[in-house]
């Protein structure tokens, strides 16, 4: 009796091998997936947190030159609508990377960043150049060095959560 | 309350720039003298749309709106109460009322 029980499981066990063997495929093949999909994701949001990265620099150094030309200048009036445009994108791009990684959802350092270029006597007539080692030119800098922080702090947390 | 909808872009201008009517017919002074203080006398609540404007200057929106406290003796409650932004870039209208706020704390106590 015992034995017709025993060879009636491995009959049983025959019967569903393949279905257990599909199952096991689909779910290996769901489990590879999904971590492809996850790297793949990661890879795009690093390539934005890049882009975004680069804007941001392009954006501190046209400030800079803005900064270190009078504003009567010519190059200085073109700058200073380049800026605004840059600044448009920038924050732009930045809700968009903000969704997508684990970003606290403050916009005190887009604001920061904004604030150090373009308040002030910006646009203003008769505002002089500034020197190179100014207080106005190293603040823009750290406002972008904060604000590319943020970026990466951001993209540390998305891997760190896994 | 009804609403009175100012689009920036549409009734002022594309480019806004500069902080004082001296630098330009588009400067935030001449916003706030031109649009943003009529407005503000009417009874409705002030939608003020933001978008579709080439970028603001920091300079111009502090001008334009806290100017509005410093030069218009409007108070920071008065503008909440009657204001309300729109705006795709959520750190606009968040930079304003910080600009409104400064504004209100130079004030000197009543």
């Amino acid at each position: 009796m015992p034995e017709s029980c025993g060879s009636s499981w491995i009959e049983v066990l025959k019967a569903l091998s393949p279905v257990i063997s599909w199952g096991l495929i689909i779910a290996g093949w769901k489990v590879v997936s999904a971590d492809h999909n996850k790297r793949e994701r990661r890879k795009e949001i690093r390539a934005a947190i890049n882009a975004l990265s680069q804007q941001i620099r392009n954006c501190e150094e046209k400030s800079h030159e803005y900064w270190m030309l009078s504003e009567e200048n010519d190059r200085a009036k073109i700058l200073s609508v380049a800026i605004k445009r840059d600044l448009q994108r920038i924050s732009v791009e930045w809700f968009r990377v903000q969704s997508d990684c684990k970003i606290p959802k403050s916009h005190q350092r887009l604001i920061a960043f904004r604030r150090s270029i373009t308040a002030g006597d910006f646009e203003v007539k008769g505002r002089g150049a500034a020197a190179d080692n100014s207080e106005k030119i190293l603040r823009i800098s750290d406002a972008a060095i904060d604000l590319i922080d943020a970026l990466e702090d951001g993209f540390s947390n998305l891997i760190n959560a896994g | 309350m009804t609403e009175h909808v100012i689009n920036i872009a549409s009734e002022f201008s594309r480019h806004p720039a500069g902080r004082y009517k001296t630098d330009g017919e588009f400067s935030g002074e001449v916003c706030r003298k031109k649009i943003l203080v009529p407005a503000l006398k009417r009874p409705e609540r002030v939608i003020i749309e933001l978008d579709g404007t080439r970028g603001y200057g920091s300079s111009f929106l502090e001008e334009a709106f806290g100017g509005l406290v410093r030069e218009e003796s409007f108070s920071e409650t008065d503008l909440k109460n009657k204001i309300v932004f729109r705006s795709a870039d959520p750190s606009l209208p968040e930079e304003i009322w910080g600009y409104v706020a400064d504004a209100q704390s130079e004030q000197p106590k009543r």
